[in-house]
């Protein structure tokens, strides 16, 4: 977007958000355990953001910051510019719409039907939409992560993968800006998550949607990211390209994006592990 | 770090400050939901509340029929007691029909429902809220106690009033049944004087109740369910200090309205 004409450009876009999502040394304690510790990063407009982290580490916790579910200690989330904790109930909610959210667990509604769930958005925000077009919009997702055969079916009745990609289809319904995924393919033989991996690809290529994507496959990270963070201890602590990721000199991200066993992660934990043993019977 | 001095104190402390902060849950999950009872009325919403109402009303009729029974039955006997030893047998269909109005029949039917259904709606909520649905329906801004709360309620508050007063119906037949066979009541004598005893104000008393009863039990079970946390064990104690909760409630304002309409005359 580097330009060198000096024709009359667009009007300036100083107050617009440069970035979808920015976190600002966010700090949050969920009972004794301090899981974010001054994490920060910001997500531009129409880019695919990659979150990676040892288990346990707190990325579900960020996402779950980001659509407002918690709120930090310390620090802000801001999303299309709006501090979520400055919000009103109403203003909240249209962020939201704006989001689709793909949980961990998927949690779709399990008194409902795979067609249900995905329809329900609709119902709710889009009462305008005829029945027909209702089964059509849920149709039309339900195909692009290859469900079809399952929408009668309740959640109870499907297997894990097969829930993950319906909790997907109904996190992509509203057609949102913002889309966050918790590990949509973890789970999924190798050949359906290639076909996620597109998925996402496409929705960022076709639509201009900024996404962030949890992820434990190092090489679906690669596939998809503009860009990867390592969140570690409640921090971020590196961010790049996936070819920065990649030749990174740091040994704690080496350890994780080669996966050993043995490394400076594991002595990290070991000696954290050592100290509460240790620090237990004073408490 | 805990005194055995204060630790009494900070345990009521909690108690009373947990206490508080359910009611206040309780009272505003109740506002909220009746800001979107307009929106019922369409398709969707109305299955809901149907099949609802099939939940806790039609499903509940078993358990119903035979407890109000036995409940006139009981109030026939007990009464029969002293009755018979005054000679005032005649009395019998009042004090049954009255007692099952105005008491038993609302009081039996909420007992009923918040062991059943009350305690239903807790588990199937607190179910939705550990498995991450509830934050789903938020994060989709949907609000859970519309699509949830609301056609809970609403069946309540139609079901409760319903049942009781076809519970109070049913203890009277079986109060009858008693006197007859143990008393020598006659069926004629028995409808004759509860008619002439029972008042409209002892009908609609009941109806009170009964009504309030159901919002009692609905908000009680909705919001015990939606704060529960905790997995498995989340779900046992949100159930078991909703039915907990509702019978207390139950009780305590069961005994105030009856003072409220009959004592101060309302
Ligand atoms: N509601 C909660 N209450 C208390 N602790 C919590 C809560 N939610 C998460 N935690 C803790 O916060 C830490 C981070 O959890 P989180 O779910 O974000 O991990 P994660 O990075 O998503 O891991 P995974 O890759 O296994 O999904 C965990 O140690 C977890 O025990
Ligand atoms: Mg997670």
């Amino acid at each position: 977007m580097v330009s060198t004409e000096t024709n009359p450009s667009p009007p300036p876009a100083d107050n617009a958000p440069k970035f979808d999502i920015e976190l600002e040394d966010v700090y949050k304690t969920l009972g004794q355990l301090k899981v974010l510790q001054g994490v920060s990063f910001q997500v531009r407009h129409g880019e695919t953001f990659v979150m990676m982290g040892l288990s346990g580490t707190g990325k579900s916790v960020t996402l779950r910051h980001i659509v407002g579910l918690m709120q930090p200690d310390q620090g802000c989330v801001k999303v299309f510019g709006e501090d979520l904790s400055q919000l009103d109930e109403k203003t909240l909610k249209q962020i939201r719409l704006k989001i689709g959210y793909l949980f961990q667990s998927g949690a779709l509604i399990n008194w409902m039907t795979i067609r249900e769930n995905i329809a329900l958005p609709l119902y709710e925000h889009r009462p305008q939409l005829k029945e027909k077009e209702v089964q059509e919009r849920v149709m039309e997702k339900l195909r692009l992560v290859n469900m079809t055969q399952a929408a009668e079916k309740y959640p109870s009745e499907i297997s894990g993968g097969m829930k993950k990609r319906a909790a997907l289809a109904r996190s992509i319904i509203l057609d949102p800006e913002i889309i966050l995924y918790d590990e949509p393919t973890s789970g999924l033989d190798p050949i359906m998550g290639a076909t996620i991996d597109d998925l996402v690809n496409d929705t960022r290529d076709a639509l201009g949607v900024s996404q962030i994507v949890v992820t434990h496959d190092i090489g679906s990270a690669y596939r998809i990211a503009d860009r990867i963070g390592l969140l570690f201890e409640g921090e971020i602590i590196a961010l790049g390209t996936p070819d920065d990721i990649r030749n990174h000199s740091d040994p704690i991200v080496k350890q994780f994006v080669n996966g050993e066993s043995e490394g400076p992660i594991t002595e990290i934990l070991e000696e954290k592990k050592r100290a509460a043993q240790n620090g237990a019977p004073k408490a | 770090m805990a005194n055995p001095l204060t630790a009494p104190i900070a345990s009521m402390g909690n108690f009373l400050s947990s206490t508080a902060d359910q009611t206040g849950f309780a009272l505003s999950l109740l506002g909220r939901t009746l800001l979107y009872a307009p929106t019922i009325f369409s398709r969707r919403p109305l299955r809901a509340l149907f099949r609802q109402m099939w939940v806790c009303g039609i499903a509940s009729i078993p358990v119903t029929c035979i407890v109000s029974v036995f409940t006139g039955a009981i109030l026939a006997l007990n009464g029969g007691i002293s009755l018979s030893k005054i000679g005032q047998e005649a009395l019998m269909g009042g004090i049954v029909a009255v007692g099952m109005a105005r008491e038993m029949g609302p009081f039996m039917t909420a007992l009923i429902l918040a062991a059943s259904v009350g305690s239903a709606m807790a588990a199937e909520l607190g179910t939705m809220k550990v498995s991450e649905e509830i934050d789903a329906l938020e994060v989709m801004a949907i609000e859970p106690a519309k699509l949830l709360v609301l056609p809970r309620l609403l069946a309540m508050c139609i079901m409760g009033p319903v049942l009781t007063i076809y519970a109070s119906l049913l203890g009277t037949v079986g109060g009858a049944i008693t006197s007859y066979y143990q008393y020598g009541v006659s069926y004629q004598l028995f409808k004759s004087n509860a008619l002439q005893e029972l008042a409209f104000k002892d009908v609609y008393s009941g109806c009170l109740k009964a009504f309030i009863f159901a919002i009692v039990i609905a908000i009680v079970g909705c919001s015990q369910g939606l704060k529960a946390n905790g997995g498995a064990i989340g779900v046992g104690k949100a159930t078991r200090s909703a039915v907990v909760t509702s019978y207390l409630l139950i009780i305590i304002l069961g005994y105030y309205i009856t003072f409220l309409l009959y004592r101060l005359q309302w």
